[in-house]
C-alpha cells in the first residue's frame, strides 16, 4: 500500500523579468507529480531547467505563482507564513554548495540546534542529547561540534548540512544536488550516509541532480525536467531500459558505456537550451528534436500515462495513441 | 608537540609580548584610543593647570622645554591670553570623544535599522529609504550645519544630532548593500528553511555577517566626526569659545602660527593622534572578528 506523501498539482514558479510587467520567466511551469511515503525522486535535467527553483518552492522558500503542493493531503501553498514555518519541520532542504549554506560565525554545534531552537523542541539538556544523536549518525565527532564551518572539508561540511536537515525529524527532504559540489569519492560517502539514514529514519528524498549516474544509483523514480517542464517521469529501470521522450534518449545516450563492446548509438542535440523567458512555441523541445513533427511547433504536450508508472509528455505517443483507437 | 608544552609552560608576560609583537597596529591604535580616553574623562587630576584660568603674565609662552629664559612654566607653552596648552588639549579630549562616540552611535543605530529595513524587506521601503538617502547625500553637510545652527543657536549636542542625523546613509547604504549580497547566501536560505522568523534570522545570521564593515566604518567616522567637529568649531559654528576644544584653539591660534606655532601644532597633533587611533583599531578589529582569519 503506497500513500502520497507529497503531491504536486500544477505547480509554476514565473520570476518577473527585470523592466517588464507582462514578461515573466518561467522557472517552473505547469509541473505535477506525487512522492509516495519512503520513496525516492530523482529530478534530472541540465543546468538552468528550473530543478533548483523546483525544489526551493515545494519546501515554500520560493512562493508559487500557481498550484498546489499538498504535504500528507494539505494544501501548504495557502498557508500563512506563520503556518508554513511550523510545517518546515516536517520537510526539509539540503543544499548544493556546503561552502555557502553553513554561516560562517556559527559554532557547528549551534548550526545543528538551531531547527531545534526555532521549532521550540525539547529542553536545553535534550536538545543537546538531540544534536549529538544526529552528529553521531552523519559521523561527526563531539569535539568537532565545538569547532567554526571554515574547518571543515567539503564533505564533513555537507555532513553538518544534512545533520542540521535531519535534526528536527522531517519527513521529506529535498536534495538539491547535493553531491555535485563534492569530490566524486566523497560523493559515494555522502551517498550512502544519505542511503543509510533513508532506511533508518524512513524518510522520503526528493532527489535534484545533474548526474544520472548517481540518479541511477540513488532513486527510484526518475523524472526528466526540460525547460520548468517535467517531460518523462517513470520508474527507475522503466526510464533506463525503454525511454520513451527524445529529451530521455538523449540524456541516456550520453552515459559512459559501462562496457567497451556494449553497442550504443549516441544522439547529439543540437544547438543550445532555449531561453526560458522566451520558450519556444507548442513543444518546448521541438527545436532539438531529432523526432521533430510539424504539429510539434503549435501544439503543446501534455503528461500521459502510456503504461502503468510511465507518464510522458510527448506528441510522438499521443498520435499513437490516436491511431490504435 | 613540543612546542606547544613550550608555549604553555612560558611565563604571561611573553604571551602578552607575543600578542603585541602579532598585533602591532591593533596596540597602538588602542594605546592611543585609550589614552585619549583617559585623558577626557581624568581631565581634571590629569590637567595640571585650570583649563580657563588666563594669565597675562604667560602670554604666549613657549613649552617650557625649548625656553631658556626659565619664565616658562607650561610644559606645552600657553596660548594668546596665558593658558596652559597642555591642560586645554586634555580637557579639549572630552569634546571631541563625547561628538565622535555620540555621533556615531545615533547614526550607527540608525543607518543599521533603515539599511537592514531597506535591504531585507525591501520592495517599497526600499525604494522609499534609498531616496531618502539620496536626498540626504545631495545635501552638503557645512551648509545644512550652517543653517540649523543659525537658527537654533550653536551647542555641542546639536553637533552631534546633525552628524547623527547626517551620516545615518553612509550606514544604511553599506549594510543595504552587504544584505543585498548576503540574502543570496545558501545560509540565508537555510536559515528560512529551518524555521527561522525574520526577526531571527537578522539577529543571528545577518548581522554578525555584515558587522565587520560596519564596525571599520563606525571607526572611521568617528575620526571623520572629530575632524568635522574641529572643523565648525574652527568656523566658529561649534562649541562656545570658552570650553576647550581642539578645534577651537585651532581657529584661535591661526593670528599666530608664525610667531607662536606650538599654539597650532600641539591640538592639530592631538587630533591627528586620536584620528589614527581609531583608523588603526578599526582596521585591526577587521581583521581579528572575521572567522576565517583565525588560525
Amino acid at each position: 500500500m503506497t500513500n502520497p506523501l507529497l503531491e504536486v498539482k500544477h505547480l509554476k514558479k514565473y520570476f518577473p523579468l527585470k523592466g517588464s510587467r507582462t514578461d515573466y520567466l518561467k522557472a517552473v511551469d505547469d509541473v505535477s507529480f506525487t512522492v509516495n511515503q519512503g520513496e525516492v525522486l530523482g529530478i534530472v535535467g541540465e543546468s538552468g531547467c528550473g530543478k533548483s527553483t523546483m525544489g526551493k518552492t515545494l519546501i515554500q522558500l520560493f512562493t508559487p505563482t500557481e498550484g498546489e503542493i499538498l504535504l500528507n493531503g494539505e494544501n501548504i501553498t495557502v498557508l500563512s507564513s506563520k503556518k508554513v514555518r511550523q510545517k518546515r519541520r516536517e520537510m526539509q532542504i539540503i543544499f548544493q554548495d556546503p561552502f555557502a549554506s553553513l554561516n560562517p560565525r556559527m559554532k557547528v554545534f549551534k548550526i545543528i540546534e538551531e531547527p531545534l531552537v526555532n521549532f521550540r523542541i525539547g529542553t536545553k539538556e535534550e536538545r543537546k542529547q538531540r544534536v549529538y544523536d544526529v552528529a553521531k549518525q552523519v559521523g561527526l565527532t563531539h569535539k568537532q561540534l565545538e569547532r567554526f564551518p571554515h574547518e571543515f572539508s567539503g564533505g564533513q561540511r555537507q555532513r553538518i548540512g544534512i545533520a542540521r536537515a535531519l535534526v528536527s525529524n522531517p519527513k521529506l527532504i529535498v536534495a538539491d544536488e547535493p553531491v555535485s559540489a563534492l569530490d566524486v569519492s566523497i560523493q559515494s560517502q555522502v551517498l550512502n550516509i544519505m542511503k543509510d539514514l533513508k532506511k533508518e529514519l524512513n524518510l522520503t528524498y526528493i532527489f535534484i541532480s545533474h548526474d544520472l549516474s548517481v540518479v541511477h544509483h540513488f532513486c527510484d523514480r526518475i523524472g526528466v525536467m526540460y525547460l520548468g517542464k517535467i517531460v518523462e517521469i517513470a520508474d527507475k529501470h522503466e526510464l533506463f531500459n525503454n525511454p520513451k521522450h527524445p529529451y530521455t534518449k538523449a540524456l541516456l545516450s550520453a552515459l559512459p558505456k559501462s562496457h567497451p563492446l556494449q553497442e550504443k548509438e549516441r544522439i547529439v542535440l543540437k544547438g543550445d537550451v532555449p531561453n526560458p523567458a522566451n520558450p519556444p512555441s507548442g513543444c518546448t523541445f521541438h527545436t532539438r528534436c531529432p523526432n521533430c513533427m510539424e504539429i510539434c511547433k503549435v501544439t503543446t504536450p501534455v503528461l500521459k500515462s502510456i503504461s502503468d508508472k510511465h507518464e510522458v509528455s510527448c506528441l510522438l505517443y499521443e498520435e499513437l495513441e490516436e491511431r490504435v483507437l | 608537540m613540543t612546542r606547544a608544552i613550550d608555549t604553555m609552560t612560558t611565563k604571561k608576560t611573553s604571551i602578552v609580548l607575543q600578542f603585541i609583537k602579532d598585533n602591532p597596529t591593533g596596540i597602538i591604535g588602542l594605546i592611543l584610543v585609550f589614552s585619549s580616553i583617559i585623558c577626557a574623562i581624568f581631565a581634571p587630576s590629569i590637567a595640571p593647570y585650570d583649563p580657563g584660568a588666563a594669565s597675562l603674565g604667560h602670554r604666549l609662552d613657549m613649552p617650557k622645554w625649548i625656553d631658556d629664559t626659565g619664565k616658562s612654566q607650561y610644559l606645552l607653552g600657553g596660548d594668546q591670553v596665558g593658558r596652559d596648552l597642555l591642560s586645554r588639549i586634555i580637557y579639549g579630549a572630552r569634546i571631541s570623544l563625547l561628538v565622535g562616540l555620540c555621533g556615531v552611535a545615533i547614526s550607527l543605530t540608525l543607518g543599521t535599522f533603515l539599511g537592514i529595513v531597506a535591504g531585507y524587506f525591501g520592495k517599497w521601503l526600499d525604494d522609499l529609504i534609498m531616496r531618502l538617502a539620496e536626498v540626504q547625500l545631495g545635501l552638503p553637510f557645512i551648509l545644512l550645519a550652517i543653517v540649523i545652527m543659525s537658527v537654533f543657536g550653536t551647542g555641542i549636542e546639536k553637533i552631534i544630532v546633525i552628524l547623527g542625523l547626517t551620516y545615518w546613509v553612509s550606514f544604511a547604504r553599506l549594510i543595504r548593500g552587504e544584505i543585498l549580497a548576503l540574502k543570496e547566501q545558501e545560509y540565508i536560505q537555510a536559515a528560512k528553511a529551518i524555521g527561522g522568523t525574520d526577526f531571527k534570522i537578522i539577529i543571528k545570521h545577518i548581522l554578525p555577517n555584515v558587522a565587520s564593515p560596519i564596525l571599520v566604518l563606525a571607526t572611521m567616522c568617528i575620526a571623520e566626526f572629530i575632524l568635522l567637529e574641529a572643523s565648525l568649531t574652527f568656523l566658529g559654528l561649534g562649541v562656545e569659545p570658552t570650553v576647550p576644544s581642539w578645534g577651537g584653539m585651532l581657529a584661535d591660534s591661526r593670528n599666530y602660527m608664525t610667531s607662536a606655532w606650538w599654539i597650532s601644532v600641539f591640538p592639530g597633533i592631538a587630533i591627528m593622534l586620536t584620528v589614527l587611533g581609531f583608523n588603526l583599531l578599526g582596521d585591526w578589529l577587521r581583521d581579528r572578528l572575521d572567522p576565517n582569519m583565525k588560525v
